[in-house]
């Protein structure tokens, strides 16, 4: 605390920067060439008239999807960090549980299977609304959950419950290709678009909603620092220290099950920032106490999804592209620039 | 009358899916500033026994009193302030220092959020010191010798500063002199801070020469506890190992 210019703080400080930057280049950069002093002027609230194209681009669609990409972002890294300490496994990411293959099924359950029950088209005649969607894939998420935290109780180790959490991410898997193939054209392309992800999904409507939950979800997480430490290392050494393990296993893997759950009811399923974002914030601080590395995930996972949502839509293309398809081009190489890094770093054998 | 510190009596230990339990009923008590180490063959129940001691797993009758308490009794959280432990494993995250795991050791101590104050700080520095590990505080535990990493894991155990520590074969893996100098650290450990140190071994040569006491079990799941001179000169070694082919051909200093 005595000298203010450490390498944490400089980090700290330029990974805000960065953030602001990003946030800035969400709303001022997109699809539609939009004049950077209109731009201004309706963030600045001087332009009130609905008329104009900019007021309706910036307010419902960038500046909803910018704040979208932060929670997100921010939820599914601190989701992932939970999961790769509770599990002690550099590859468990948020979907490990088969949380967000529940929230394909809740949607598949919705989108195809009752479109073929009651003889329509679910997206074409339009009874399916976007919060029917949310709605769908947060059920089928938070089931999954609530089954895991059962056999959680039953289950002697973390280990076995890793195990059986891959095992129902591919019941789920084989329900909803079984739902595909009795599906019809048109409930199907609508349910591949679900899948692809999206930060434009929740309106400004939505948005408190979907805030609320995620900021719940991170303080929790904020509150487990110590025990989440102590995990490091080991059951036994952090029984020893006076923690009761199997129950604050219990609440980590409900706090990131939560987070994944209203992250994938309200943008789809997102791959990879969850997996890369704890990883490249261990390497930029070089840390692996809690205290610091909850407040970097939430920093870099922003960053990264507001990174993403900038590549999808840049100007120049007609249209966006799918944003999971874009955390993943950058993600995966992410991960592996890390994993190299650190064998170039530390093995001499 | 003054209580013994630790007493077991009747304790038999084991996992409850098996039919029988590893020891039978155990009967024995230790004193504060004794090192003492448990010795037996593999799967001989040592370290059940040390697991039992430490309650990470529950006994299955009998009673462990320490300090005037019953185990079961002690909330986790006073069990933390009574027992350190040396596991056989070790924490294997990528960017975890051994100041920041021995600063764990403090943990019970600190408040909520898990900040060191000032005198915390100094606990985990003269804990390293008395380890011989101040000059690797800033390394990754990953980047570790064996014998650097087991010396990490019992400064974090000294810095929890209990009365009692228990190790699961922290000789495991170390050359001679490194068997040798771990022994000397727990003799001056148990003398100096007045602990009484349990450790599980198979090294017999250096637990012989160091040892205040052995506990031994083996063949016919029974503990017995005596000094190393007796056990050496009775025939309760190759007995124990149930193996009265070999002899042991070792002296005391």
């Amino acid at each position: 605390m005595k000298n203010i210019i450490n390498p944490v703080s400089i980090h700290l400080i330029a990974q805000f920067l960065l953030l602001f930057l990003l946030f800035t280049a969400n709303l001022f950069i997109g699809s539609v060439d939009l004049p950077f002093e209109e731009v201004w002027r309706v963030l600045s609230g001087r332009v009130t008239n609905d008329g104009s194209p900019a007021i309706h681009i910036v307010m419902q669609y960038r500046l909803p999807q910018t704040i979208t990409a932060v929670i997100a972002g921010s939820s599914l890294a601190v989701a992932g960090l939970l999961m790769q300490t509770l599990f002690r496994n550099p590859l468990a990411d948020p979907s490990i549980l088969g949380i967000s293959s529940g929230a394909s099924l809740g949607v598949a359950v919705l989108l195809l299977v009752s479109g073929s029950l009651i003889g329509s088209n679910s997206v074409a005649d339009g009874w399916v609304s976007q919060m029917g969607l949310i709605f769908a894939a947060f059920i089928g998420a938070t089931a999954v959950l609530g089954l895991i935290s059962w056999l959680g109780k039953i289950l002697s180790n973390i280990v076995s419950l890793l195990i059986a959490g891959i095992m129902i991410a591919y019941v789920a898997g084989a329900l909803v290709g079984i739902a595909k193939y009795f599906s019809q054209k048109e409930d199907l392309q609508a349910f591949v678009l679900w899948g692809l992800g999206s930060f434009s999904n929740v309106g400004l409507s939505q948005l408190p909603y979907f805030a609320f939950g995620s900021i719940t979800g991170i303080l929790m997480a904020l509150l487990m620092i110590k025990p989440l430490n102590l995990l490091l290392l080991g059951e036994g050494y952090a029984a020893n220290l006076g923690i009761n393990v199997k129950r604050v296993q219990m609440f980590v893997l409900v706090i990131a099950g939560f987070l994944t759950a209203i992250v994938t009811a309200y943008a789809g399923p997102v791959a990879f920032i969850g997996l890369a974002v704890p990883h490249l914030a261990r390497n930029i601080f070089r840390t692996s106490n809690h205290g610091l590395l909850i407040p970097a995930v939430i920093l870099t996972g922003s960053s990264l999804a507001l990174f993403c949502n900038l590549i999808a839509r840049l100007p120049g293309f007609d249209t966006s592209l799918p944003v999971n398809a874009v955390t993943s081009l950058i993600g995966a190489p992410i991960v592996i620039w890390v994993i190299v890094r650190r064998k170039h770093l530390f093995t001499n054998e | 009358m003054k209580q013994p510190f630790l007493q077991i009596q009747k304790l038999s230990i084991g996992y409850r899916n098996l039919k029988n339990p590893l020891i039978l009923p155990i009967d024995v008590v230790a004193e504060k500033g004794q090192l003492i180490a448990l010795i037996g063959s593999n799967g001989s129940g040592k370290s059940t026994l040390l697991k039992t001691l430490s309650g990470i797993i529950s006994p299955l009758a009998g009673h462990i009193i320490l300090d005037n308490q019953s185990l079961e009794q002690i909330s986790s959280y006073d069990k933390s302030l009574l027992v350190s432990v040396v596991l056989t494993s070790y924490p294997t995250d990528f960017f975890l220092r051994v100041e920041d795991v021995v600063a764990m050791g403090r943990y019970p101590y600190v408040g909520f959020w898990g900040r060191l104050r000032g005198n915390d700080r100094e606990k985990v520095d003269q804990c390293m010191s008395v380890c011989g590990i101040s000059h690797l505080k800033g390394r990754m535990m990953v980047d570790l010798s064996d014998g650097e990493r087991q010396k990490t894991m019992i400064a974090k155990a000294l810095a929890q500063d209990t009365p009692i520590m228990l190790l699961d074969e922290p000789t495991a893996f170390l050359d001679y002199p490194g068997k040798l100098e771990l022994m000397v650290l727990l003799k001056t450990l148990a003398i100096r801070e007045g602990k009484l140190i349990l450790f599980s071994s198979h090294d017999l040569e250096v637990v012989f020469k160091k040892a205040d006491i052995i506990w031994l079990i083996a063949a016919q799941k029974k503990l017995l506890s005596a000094s190393p001179a007796s056990i050496l000169q009775s025939n309760y070694l190759p007995e124990y190992f149930n193996q009265n082919q070999q002899y042991f051909d070792f002296k005391l200093d």
